[in-house]
């Protein structure tokens, strides 16, 4: 691969830009030169076979950890081209900012301003029961994490994955204030919550369910394309940050839209994955058994389609509890579903009830 | 950043959002052997929201002074053109290990039901994200800036292809990944972070910044301030193991398991890196062994779990003693071997001489004959490969993937066996042995001799693109020169019509003993 930006080093005939990796498009990016066939692979460059099987025999990668199949899972280019240095830059920022607004709000009187109901009931109880919500994606996208079958996808899953966690850890964080400053809250109203509330049996027992899903990309697909366009966008965006706003919260919606933006960031990102997975050969030429994967990916919307909205319908009665409300649930439940649907029309899947 | 006011609090607090699940039953992708305690010390305790400050610091830090400094001043082009050369070898082999150091994480996350130990494996396992990320991205900055970029273009393609360095896998990849998650941590974070790290990414700073490369010492001592907590990580993990004496059997063969996969790759490894590509010498690899693996692993970290019943690892003893050869020997293979390499393996002058003898007496006996006899042989004119130095190209280990001749060909303890379907092996060693008997069934790969044997040399070298742009000399070359009539193109290769040849080839199997 020689280019304009490849020149020869003189005296020793080779260009200097790394030769081993396809770029996606005209030049190799920084993006892809950070990770492109960091991962070892019996299909690439490492012939022979693995040097060690596991106690079962298994190799280090099964083609069979996931029911799509591609001819090359290496192809795979996340859109948002994040690595490790900008990922952390883009976390850092978010982090400072959310830090910035707790300290000022802890040294303004904030708390005491907050109103009380919001603060004990709503912040105390279904935010941070929302919290286990973002900690059990992250267990559930952190199993594929190690079952990827290329570095471009583990990569944009770890990221993925810790999203979750910080957005957790902020939320974490944020009820800590709360329990500090305004005192007299008991302890656990989270945990009651997500445990024994009826409003969030239903999600739990969807992210239950995919913290035991053995299949990286049904994982993957299922949180990206049914989890947070369903449930997380109507909790995290309709409830939290819009209703949060009228209630005189200004905290929650700085969480809330970092965590929006890390969504966004991931439906790009699963996106790129059903394309590749969808087109009828891959960049080299080979075919992608589109139609079949396609049925595969409609499979997993008809098992999850319903336990997510039914997890979005159990969580509707939070809306009526605020005296301020900025929406009606059902609504937000509409928008959400209209939402969701057009994303999958994309693909040419469908959202059955 | 404001601070988090209380952190006691917080580190708790964040910690609490684990629950057992009711409606799905979760298994994890692999189940341990070991008993592990639900609650134990957090090793890390480090929130994301300080994590990501501190990380993007360091990183602004390291990117900074290789945007700015290191390129502006054309510093790379004035490093030790042979100290640069081993980077090519080095760097593939740290990247490899650091991948699968984050899908080993992920599998520890998903297995170890802990919450203290889980938070320490994801600042870890986005840490090794981070060094993979670095490590490439010091590839491709030499690619750019270095005296020579053959090699370092093609670093990750190149590994694999290569008779020695595909052997890293064995040590640093594979078995990160293809174990119980609690035997991989025992790989990774005990032996491989706590024994290694200090060897690799310390020594190298020290002998990079010797031989004027900074860049090198601008990513290895960023990478080392986070394997400070990795150490932690892994003796946390092993407290945590020891606290429940039913798992010290198991523990006490995880652990001599692990350090014999690392030593037999990595040690014979270093000690060509460090004892034949710098050429402004500060110590030798034994030494640095001595210090880092001796005195501090084993002396600092090993022996104080001696209380907890766990004992110093089987082979220690016998891993001391080859320190004394291995690299050497493996140094006479890899110059021997270079042109299947992607770096040049410079010759050994006088002031080499002198410094090996010096710090390893009787090198000069066993290896001087060899170096001299490559230095002849380097120029094309002579029309004579180092190859034909040593009487075959030795046979490779089927466990370890290393040549079987070490630590020193009339030391070796390698033997030949064949197993029940008639396959022949070739073992390295006695705990190489052990270990293919316990599971023989799980060490099925080709050797890179299986691979290719019978192979014209120059066919395998057009064939792994080991040629450089102008289409006929060789990435390798058995020396530093760049005058072009020094230089060993396909054609000089083509005239000697070699061989690749598997020396068991011509074993018959019938007089093999069984071993499977």
């Amino acid at each position: 691969m020689t280019g304009p930006d490849t020149d020869v080093a003189d005296g020793f005939y080779s260009p200097r830009e790394l030769t081993y990796i396809q770029p996606a498009g005209r030049r190799l990016s920084g993006y892809e030169a950070a990770i492109c066939h960091v991962q070892p692979d019996v299909d690439h460059y490492d012939f022979g076979g693995w040097l060690l099987l596991a106690p079962d025999g298994k190799s280090l990668f099964e083609q069979s950890s996931t029911r799509l199949v591609h001819p090359d899972w290496f192809e795979y280019r996340d859109p948002s081209s994040l690595w490790q240095r900008t990922y952390m830059r883009q976390q850092a920022v978010e982090e400072r900012a959310v830090a910035s607004l707790l300290e000022s709000a802890r040294s303004y009187g904030y708390f005491a301003d907050l109103d009380g109901f919001w603060a004990r009931e709503i912040l105390a109880r279904y935010h941070q029961g929302y919290g286990f919500l973002e900690w059990g994606l992250f267990l559930a996208l952190n199993r594929a994490v190690r079952l990827a079958l290329s570095d471009t996808l583990t990569m944009m899953i770890t990221f993925t994955a810790v999203d979750r966690l910080r957005h957790q850890q902020a939320i974490a964080l944020f009820g800590l204030e709360l329990e500090q400053e305004l005192g007299g809250i008991p302890e656990g109203l989270g945990r009651e919550a997500w445990l024994c509330d009826p409003v969030y049996q239903p999600a739990r027992r969807v992210v239950e369910r995919l913290m035991a899903a053995e299949d990286w990309c049904e994982i993957v697909v299922v949180c990206g394309l049914l989890i947070d366009p369903l449930l997380s966008m109507l909790a995290g965006r309709h409830f939290f940050r819009r209703f949060a706003s009228v209630n005189g919260d200004a905290v929650t919606p700085a969480i809330a839209i970092t965590a929006e933006r890390d969504r966004l960031r991931y439906l790009r990102a699963v996106r790129g994955l059903v394309e590749m997975v969808t087109s009828d050969t891959d960049r080299a030429g080979a075919a992608v058994p589109a139609a079949a994967n396609r049925e595969i990916l409609q499979d997993w919307i008809d098992l999850w389609g319903p336990p997510v909205l039914a997890a979005v319908d159990a969580f509707l009665p939070v809306f009526d509890l605020p005296t301020m409300r900025p929406v009606v649930g059902e609504e937000a439940r509409d928008a959400v579903v209209a939402g969701c649907t057009t994303e999958l029309e994309r693909f040419d899947l469908e959202l059955r009830r | 950043m404001a601070p988090v006011r209380d952190l006691d609090a917080a580190h708790s607090k964040i910690k609490e959002f684990a629950w057992e699940p009711d409606y799905f039953a979760r298994k994890p992708m692999r189940e341990t052997k070991y008993k592990i305690p639900r609650r134990s010390k957090d090793p890390f305790r480090t929130l994301l929201r300080d994590y990501v400050a501190m990380e993007e610091e360091k990183d602004n830090r390291q990117y900074g002074a290789l945007e700015d400094v290191v390129a502006r001043t054309r510093s790379p082009e004035r490093a030790q053109h042979r100290w640069m050369e081993v980077l090519k070898p080095l760097l593939s082999m740290t990247t490899c290990a650091e991948y699968a150091a984050v899908k080993c994480m992920a599998s520890l996350v998903d297995t170890v039901d802990n919450p203290e130990l889980r938070q320490g494996y994801v600042a870890q396992m986005l840490d090794e994200m981070r060094h993979t990320n670095q490590e490439t991205y010091l590839i491709r900055y030499l690619a750019r800036h270095a005296p020579d970029p053959a090699g370092f273009n093609s670093a990750l393609s190149a590994r694999s292809v290569n008779p020695l360095i595909r052997a890293a896998r064995g040590a640093v990849f594979d078995v990160f990944l293809n174990e119980d998650p609690l035997t991989c941590s025992i790989q990774v974070q005990v032996v491989g972070e706590a024994g290694y790290t200090n060897a690799v990414f310390v020594a190298a700073t020290e002998i990079a910044a010797a031989n004027d490369d900074p860049a090198t010492p601008s990513v290895f001592l960023n990478i080392q301030s986070d394997e400070v907590r990795h150490m932690a990580n892994g003796y946390a993990t092993l407290a945590a193991l020891l606290a429940e004496p039913d798992n010290l059997p198991t523990l006490q063969r995880d652990l001599d398991v692990a350090f014999w996969r690392l030593h037999v790759f990595m040690d014979n490894f270093l000690g060509v890196v460090y004892d034949y590509f710098p050429k402004v010498r500060l110590r030798s690899y034994r030494e640095y062994w001595e210090q880092w693996i001796w005195e501090d692993w084993i002396g600092g970290y090993v022996e104080r779990l001696a209380p907890f019943g766990l004992e110093v690892p089987r082979w220690t003893e016998r891993i001391r003693t080859d320190i004394a050869w291995g690299g050497h020997t493996c140094a006479m293979v890899a110059a021997a071997l270079w042109p299947v390499h992607y770096w040049r393996h410079d010759v050994m002058g006088p002031d080499d001489f002198e410094y090996l003898e010096e710090k390893y007496p009787g090198w000069e006996r066993y290896y001087g004959p060899f170096w001299e006899q490559y230095e002849e042989m380097s120029d094309p004119a002579n029309g004579a490969l180092a190859l034909s130095l040593i009487e075959s190209i030795p046979a490779l280990c089927r466990v370890c993937h290393m040549p079987v001749i070490l630590p020193r060909p009339d030391l070796s303890d390698s033997r030949l066996v064949r197993d029940s379907a008639g396959r022949k092996h070739a073992l390295c060693s006695e705990p190489c042995e052990s270990l293919f008997r316990e599971a023989p069934w799980r060490y099925q790969c080709a050797t890179w001799l299986e691979l290719y044997d019978g192979m014209d040399l120059a066919e395998y070298i057009e064939r792994v693109g080991l040629l450089r742009s102008d289409g006929r000399t060789l990435v390798g070359q058995p020396h530093l020169q760049t005058d072009e009539k020094h230089l060993w193109t396909i054609d000089d290769i083509k005239r000697m019509s070699i061989e690749i040849r598997d020396p068991l080839r011509d074993v018959d199997a019938s007089t093999l003993p069984v071993i499977a």
